[in-house]
């Protein structure tokens, strides 16, 4: 199959406005007779669901949590990136636009990444609209803040809980539509395959987590917003709950997985301390506005951080990348980390964590303005290790963080399966190799908000979308498909638990395709991950029934997902012969140990196609063409 | 250290449910507690014993899953933290820890600590949003809001809806989480058209829910994990009072 | 939907008319003690006062309201708690308290039962009672004085004295709590006043508690009938 990203001609700053008229529209009295599957509750989701059932369409929303709020959009902290110039320190729409594709690396698509920073400032207005209570200045207007990767201030937020208000706004949304009867919510209700009907997706099949019941759902339509899946990595700083179950069972369906190597290491987590370590805390990246970052100049340096002189700290982002500073983009930051830890000049007991210290800011602007700006961040790390960061530098180390691969999607955000669509972080399209610090959730509401609602309409109007009910065969041979994985689960009673396979893929992905990768590694965790697969489906633990809430059962089938999806990362970023953003190959680097991308062979898309568990997948390429950002190496020098 | 675990088993909402008693060695007092019950989980199922089910995910206090009662205390004894947050370093060797779910008739248990929390989007349903139609809305600079109003209604925004004010309560009453939501949105301009409207359906909403009766013993404000204070609850009763007297409209 | 009916549907509009009902309580119990603190002036002034009372046409009336206030203070009071009691029908094993707990606000039912039986004896005793037939030792007679009957009353009972003292300082427990939990229930919050309430509240229970304390421990202690009885045959 020829991969048509139907990206629409003319000239890019009137691209979206031009296919928004060409796409064909549903009569307002017909829209309710389309019933919209969405699956996920997040930004994405819940932003959908609710524009869905406000334009008139029957919406069903399945979330795992049980309550929309829950989903783990919540937990993003910084703030959310939009072109309003509200500082006129001169960004655009254009600007946001530009530095997205130079901080993804030249690996995202041009009218996608155009489209998003556009919507950026409507985002910014529906949510303001909603109640949601972003930080203001004096005179009443809006607080902005600079991230990584931007040399103006563009960045809404609300405290260090940005994510946390904007999901409670969609939910608000959402909630209103459920309480006018438009939306349906099926709460702890896990989505575990996809119904395909005449080559289209016409439905799911869901397992209520409570009684274990695996029911199905018919609809015209499927909105995947399911989100990453950086818990391949076991550790990370995601939910426990986040996985790939709902976007790999798609893609086992025939939904192609767009550039599953690219993931995000955020360079500001809290380090890790012990072998029982559940997830990795973030500290908001906005810290690295006021937080400096060193290392001691001598390796194992045992002096207190607070005695080590001026002189004798090493400021490694400062001197080497004196334009961008501490505000570098993700990658490079998380890089230089490592680096520099690799080299022996780590800090802490693990030797794995360099110091973010916020003595001069405090002397600067005074310790109020910054727990003001940072407060509960500085609790939450005390909380956490028991050391005041207002007197002590923070230890800081980087952790996969998010995912910028995911299923793919044409600029109308419809997968290779014709009727299911993916949104927010589920799919690959905005942020390519790297994705810029707060601009997760602007992608996220932008496609639930203002993009699906547009492009689903013209799918629908498309037309050749019979009546079709869950009584058809496909529905009951796809979800006999799934009872029966539950119980095959269930029947292996073996004596390794699901975490402990969980951890050791883990491992195998952090060492082997983490933050740096070389073929060596990329080979030998090819070989290992088929073993620690059939291992599992061996000797795997899973207790219980599966007709009550069995929550090691809900885990295993997530890891069983992983450890098949963990292959088909591990040969992306294999056959990714360059190092472009968060993938970084030690084979192509450039003498001062900066990515080197290869632009006349890597300036695509790798889509995979499924052929079957174990065996080779087929990889398909969107070529990306650079129209407005010409290819150039990215400096942040 | 070596501890005793009291936990609360109860196979499913019919089911009568009862303490049973675990020992847990070599706990690491770097650990959080919800780590603490992974590994006794992990000892569980190696035993082929139904590990213990608690509700839990972003495990670093904002996504309001996590849901514990340890020693008679919601999130336990350390202020504005969540359990997920909570570290083993505050217990000592030979400690017993009672952990029991939310109990609240609102809150019906599903299993063991897990509780079923619906009757809070319920209250949500009701009123808790401004109806504003995706797109409609003006510039976001077009309203200036004084920032010490968007600083407190940030305060009651920061609500991660969890439910320890319910289960900290004496009478099970929900009043905090409701009136967080009422004083977010009656503190912001885009709220005021539906003030009135809002703060009725939500109250009614959250007395069929079943929850208790605020007696301001103010024991919610001691439990929530954010520290929203009591005075939300003021301001909803403020709000309540004003709207029943004015009604619906105006 | 008529306003009373909604609000004593709600649970908040219940709350507020107790809150309401409560500080017109405190107001009586305020004027209340006042009136009686003349019994330390005299008998011609503390009988005065009550026959001016009593002879007071606005007296049934604002008895009635004053009843009317109670029955419904005390009625929507127990209805809140017996919901509250069906809230949670499954207790925690082990009770913990998150700091704000205190004995004040976790007895307000126990001295609400108290102070509802003790108003009922009050009532017995004083409203209702044998007033006129102050009878002393020597046999003269005090007609119709409230006084002589509040004083022997107390004289003839050391037990009385002690349930009196008691009694007014269970009430001014459920006062502390009650007075500045009517504010917070009608929504009147604010970081500057709130804190002056609720030192308010506390002075207001410390003021009932010892100003209808002195009453039975003057009466028993610092009285002396002859010498009233001798003044009253002038």
């Amino acid at each position: 199959m020829k991969l048509d990203s139907k990206i629409p001609s003319g000239d890019m700053a009137a691209k979206w406005e031009k296919h928004k008229f060409d796409l064909k529209l549903v009569n307002p009295a017909n829209k309710r007779k389309f019933e919209i599957l969405v699956v996920g509750s997040g930004l994405a989701g819940a932003s959908a669901a609710a524009t869905l059932a406000e334009l008139g369409y029957d919406v069903k929303c399945f979330f795992i949590q049980d309550s929309p709020r829950r989903a783990h959009s919540i937990a993003a902290q910084g703030g959310i990136n939009a072109a309003k110039n509200y500082q006129g320190d001169g960004d655009s729409v254009y600007r946001l636009f530009y530095d997205t594709v130079k901080g993804g690396d030249y690996r995202a698509r041009e009218a996608n990444v155009y489209r998003l920073a556009e919507i950026s400032v409507n985002i910014i207005d529906q949510c303001v609209a909603q109640g949601v209570p972003f930080a203001r200045e004096y005179g009443g207007m809006l607080a902005n803040r600079s991230f990584g990767g931007a040399q103006v201030s563009r960045t809404f937020y609300a405290r260090g809980q940005t994510g946390q208000q904007l999901l409670l706004g969609a939910y608000s949304a959402l909630m209103r539509q459920v309480n006018a009867g438009k939306v349906k919510l099926y709460p702890r209700t896990e989505m575990l395959d996809v119904v395909l009907v005449d080559g289209k997706a016409r439905g799911i099949v869901t397992r209520n987590l409570i009684d274990g019941k695996i029911e199905t759902h018919a609809g015209h339509a499927v909105a995947l917003c399911t989100g990453g899946y950086g818990n391949a990595f076991y550790l990370s700083t995601n939910a426990k709950a986040c996985n790939v179950t709902a976007a790999w069972r798609a893609h086992r369906r025939g939904a192609y997985f767009a550039n599953p190597c690219y993931t995000q290491i955020h360079p500001t987590c809290i380090p890790v301390h012990g072998e029982y370590q559940s997830k990795l805390t973030l500290m908001s990246e906005s810290l690295r506005n006021d937080g400096r970052v060193w290392v001691p100049d001598k390796a194992k340096d045992e002096r207190a951080p607070s005695s080590i002189p001026d002189v004798e700290r090493n400021y490694y982002l400062e001197t080497r990348y004196p334009s961008f500073g501490n505000l570098v983009p993700r990658d490079v930051a998380s890089r230089a980390a490592k680096k520099v830890c690799d080299e022996g000049f780590g800090v802490g007991d693990s030797g794995l964590a360099v110091y973010l210290d916020f003595a001069d800011a405090i002397k600067r602007d005074g310790e109020n303005t910054i727990r003001e700006k940072y407060g509960n961040l500085f609790q939450m790390y005390e909380r956490i290790t028991g050391e005041d960061p207002y007197s002590t530098p923070m230890r800081i180390f980087p952790a996969v963080h998010y995912t910028m691969g995911g299923l793919w999607v044409d600029y109308n955000l419809m997968s290779t399966i014709p009727g299911l669509f993916v949104l927010g972080e589920a799919n690959f399209s905005d942020h390519g190799a790297n994705r810029l610090g707060a601009s997760a959730l602007m992608q996220g509401l932008a496609d639930g908000y203002f993009v699906l609602p547009y492009t689903i309409g013209g799918y629908i109007a498309g037309g050749g979308l019979d009546d079709v009910t869950t009584d058809h065969d496909a529905f009951k041979e796809v979800s006999q498909e799934a009872s029966e994985l539950t119980k095959r689960l269930l029947s292996i009673k073996g004596s390794r638990t699901v975490d402990e396979f969980h951890r050791e893929l883990g491992l195998l992905l952090w060492d082997n395709c983490g933050m740096s990768r070389s073929e060596e590694g990329l080979k030998a965790a090819k070989e290992k991950i088929p073993k620690i697969r059939e291992e599992f489906w061996q000797n795997v633990i899973v207790t219980g029934a599966g007709e009550e809430l069995n929550q090691t059962l809900e885990k295993a089938a997530r890891v069983a997902d992983f450890l098949e999806f963990a292959e088909l990362m591990v040969e992306d970023a294999l056959q990714r012969r360059e190092s472009c953003g968060g993938h970084f190959r030690e084979e192509f680097q450039t003498e001062d140990n900066e990515a080197k991308r290869d632009d006349d062979n890597f300036a695509h898309v790798a889509a995979w196609e499924f052929k079957g568990v174990g065996k080779e997948s087929v990889r398909h390429k969107e070529e990306l063409d650079f129209v407005e950002v010409p290819l150039v190496q990215r400096s942040y020098k | 250290m070596n501890l005793t675990l009291k936990v609360w088993r109860q196979k499913n909402g019919k089911d009568k449910g009862g303490i049973e008693s675990y020992p847990l060695s070599d706990v690491s007092p770097d650990m959080s507690f919800l780590e603490m019950l992974d590994v006794l989980n992990e000892e569980l199922m190696k035993k082929g014993e139904d590990p213990v089910a608690f509700d839990h995910d972003c495990r670093e206090g904002i996504c309001g899953m996590c849901s514990l009662v340890i020693n008679g205390q919601a999130h336990g004894p350390e202020r504005g933290t969540t359990v997920c947050q909570l570290h083993m370093r505050h217990y000592k060797d030979g400690d017993t820890i009672y952990i029991e779910p939310w109990r609240a008739d609102a809150f019906p248990v599903v299993k063991d600590l897990v509780v079923d929390r619906t009757a809070f989007d319920n209250v949500i349903e009701a009123g808790g949003f401004i109806s504003v139609r995706t797109g409609s809305a003006p510039d976001a600079n077009a309203i200036p809001i004084p920032k010490q109003n968007a600083d407190l209604a940030m305060d009651a925004a920061s609500c991660i809806g969890c439910g320890a004010c319910v289960a900290a309560c004496p009478n099970a009453s929900a009043m905090l989480f409701v009136s967080a939501k009422v004083s977010q949105l009656s503190l912001l301009p885009q709220g005021q058209p539906e003030r009135n409207k809002r703060v009725l359906a939500m109250v009614k909403a959250m007395d069929e829910g079943g929850f208790g009766n605020c007696t301001n013993y103010e024991e919610c404000e001691g439990a929530c994990p954010k520290e929203i204070s009591v005075s939300n609850i003021a301001r909803m009763n403020r709000e309540y009072a004003r709207a029943s007297i004015l009604g619906e409209e105006s | 939907m008529s306003l009373l009916r909604r609000t004593l549907r709600s649970s908040i509009g219940r709350k507020q008319i107790v809150a309401i009902t409560g500080l017109g309580l405190v107001l009586f119990l305020v004027g209340h003690l006042a009136g009686n603190l003349l019994l330390l002036i005299g008998h011609e002034a503390f009988d005065e006062y009550a026959q001016m009372l009593e002879k007071n046409p606005l007296l049934i009336p604002a008895e009635i309201i004053l009843l009317s206030m109670f029955l419904v203070h005390v009625g929507l009071a127990l209805k809140t708690n017996l919901e509250n009691r069906s809230a949670r029908s499954q207790a925690y094993i082990v009770s913990g308290s998150t700091g704000k707990k205190n004995f004040f606000n976790s007895t307000m039912v126990a001295t609400g039962i108290i102070t509802l039986i003790f108003l009922i004896l009050h009532l017995i005793h004083f409203k209702f009672g044998e007033r006129p037939v102050g009878r002393f030792p020597d046999g003269t007679v005090l007609e119709g004085s409230l006084y002589v009957a509040v004083v022997l009353y107390f004289k003839e009972s050391f037990l009385a004295v002690v349930w009196y003292v008691v009694a007014v300082t269970v009430l001014s427990f459920h006062v502390t709590h009650g007075f500045q939990s009517a504010f917070q229930t009608l929504g009147i919050h604010h970081n500057r006043y709130t804190p002056m309430i609720r030192w308010t509240s506390i002075g207001l229970g410390a003021i009932i508690a010892i100003g209808y304390s002195i009453l039975p421990l003057y009466c028993k202690f610092g009285v002396e009938l002859e010498r009233v009885v001798q003044e009253a045959s002038k």
